[in-house]
């Protein structure tokens, strides 16, 4: 016999095993649980969801399948429908689709494919009424529909999101790593035997002959007060301002001759919420950008710049604010 | 009973027939058929304060400058208040903070399909990377540092 016929044959006997298995494994469940139930004195609807689905949300589909009122416990003696076959399959169509909804915010669908996640976290919804009413039938089909809305709402997260990959590694002076993820489709951080992925906005930290630790989000920029966006700041002495983040530890100011910080010139520290900088800084348009670190020391997400004018070699010290926008060339 | 024993019984020369197929798969592929690979450049095109390098198997330390070329085995030294960007001519950047010692481990490009293995390692300090997103399977880019390594994960392709 050839490989590949030997593969196939292999493969076909294992299916019908497994096949033949789980059928009679149903069998044994449906025996185990009857259709119906006589309820016996003492014993409430809540017990019977608990016994015989071991699941306490099951309440309200054995009242919707009996067409019971919300809130009604049955008389003694009365015998009631119980779910059947059906909901195992509505419940597995239900976590298949939770999971590809799961999948889709983690690539991004909150941001980038907010009205086609909306859709599917709706059907969600439905799909899980109709589960309370104990419509299996219907839950299975809203659940699978569901799910085809979570793929496409990743789909077009996936396309929209943008196509660069921006991350920080840094090594400190105990010789722990931290990597932040600002941008991107993730980092694989392997340290030891263990592998953890670091997806957009989270960092993680690995300390010297350890494993990475846990995977957290980023802590959020603080906001910018001063100096306003567009200043023209006639002092060598800049006094920088914004407001605290809840679990920050220290602040790292960064001053850049671009806005997007590839020609930085300085970085500036403090646990405070402000800094005076006494700049030794030619005269020139600079953009400044905030970040916090947490006590682990993981970096948070950037702020967005903002830009001032340094015309220290003029008289005076005072700060003038921003005249409004005009179309002239700045400066001027 | 005797279901159980026969489905085992399946499972294990599944398996074993399995292992046998992957092991001819690899005498059919040797390993290392990846193409030729050139060895590529980065260049630095900004340099703040005191910065740094030391060529492949030179002691010096030379004072970096603006248009710089770094190839593999090259450092960069950053000291106090100083900044350096690299750039790659394939797309991506390479920032690199003050107070940090940067390694060039591996810069190569297939130019067969445009594979690209960048690889740093950052000895101490910060660095900040900026990279497109990797599309071509087998690309890589990597920042080993002397605790962990943190590689890009490439774009997964979502089907219709």
């Amino acid at each position: 016999m050839s490989q590949p016929t030997k593969l196939l044959f292999w493969g076909l006997s294992v299916i019908l095993l497994i096949g033949f298995s789980r059928s009679s494994q149903a069998e044994d469940r449906t025996k185990a649980r009857p259709s119906q139930v006589k309820l016996t004195a003492g014993k409430t609807l809540e017990d019977l969801a608990e016994e015989y689905f071991n699941d306490p949300t099951a309440v309200d589909e054995i009242r919707s399948l009996n067409q019971l009122p919300q809130s009604a416990q049955p008389k003694p003696g009365t015998i009631l429908k119980l779910p059947g076959q059906a909901r195992e399959l509505a419940l597995t169509a239900l976590r298949v689709a939770a999971q590809a909804l799961e999948q889709a915010k983690a690539d991004g669908a909150e941001e980038f494919a907010a009205e086609q996640l909306k859709l599917a976290v709706d059907k969600l919804n439905s799909a899980r009424a109709a589960r309370r009413g104990a419509n299996y039938q219907g839950c299975r089909q809203l659940a699978d529909e569901t799910w085809a809305l979570a793929r496409r709402a990743r789909q077009v997260s996936l396309a929209r999101r943008p196509k660069k990959n921006r991350f920080a590694v840094s090594v400190d002076n105990q010789g722990a790593t931290r990597v932040a993820v600002m941008e991107g489709d993730g980092v694989k951080v392997t340290a030891g035997k263990k592998s953890t992925t670091v997806k957009r906005g989270h960092a993680v930290r690995v300390k010297p002959g350890k494993e990475p630790e846990k995977a957290i989000l980023q802590l959020p920029p603080p906001k910018l007060i001063l100096p306003n966006d567009e200043s023209v700041l006639i002092t060598a002495s800049i006094y920088f301002n914004w407001k605290s983040v809840a679990g920050a530890s220290r602040y790292v100011l960064l001053i850049s001759q671009d806005r997007h910080g590839l020609m930085p010139i300085r970085q500036l520290t403090t646990a405070n919420t402000s800094y005076l900088f006494r700049s030794s800084l030619p005269d020139g348009k600079y953009f400044w950008f905030m970040r916090t670190v947490d006590s682990q020391g993981l970096v948070g997400k950037v702020s967005p710049p903002r830009r001032f004018t340094l015309r220290a070699s003029s008289d005076g010290g005072l700060t003038v604010e921003p005249a409004p926008p005009k179309p002239t060339k700045e400066g001027k | 009973m005797a279901l159980r024993l026969s489905l085992a019984a399946c499972l294990v020369v599944l398996s074993l027939s399995c292992t046998c197929d992957s092991d001819t798969k690899k005498d059919e592929e040797p390993d290392g058929a990846v193409g030729t690979t050139v060895a590529v450049t980065a260049r630095i095109i900004f340099v703040e304060g005191n910065v740094r390098v030391k060529r492949a198997g030179s002691m010096e330390w030379l004072e970096a400058g603006k248009t710089m070329e770094l190839a593999t085995d090259d450092k960069l030294r950053t000291l106090r208040n100083s900044f350096a960007t690299i750039k790659f001519k394939e797309g991506g950047l390479l920032r690199v903070g003050p107070e940090s010692l940067v390694s060039v481990t591996d810069l190569r490009l297939e130019p067969r399909n445009q594979v690209r293995r960048f690889t740093f390692t950052l000895v101490e300090g910060k660095v900040e990377a900026e990279l497109d997103t990797l599309e071509k399977a087998g690309s890589e880019f990597k920042v080993r540092t002397p605790s962990a390594e943190a590689s890009v994960l490439r774009r997964e392709v979502a089907f219709q």
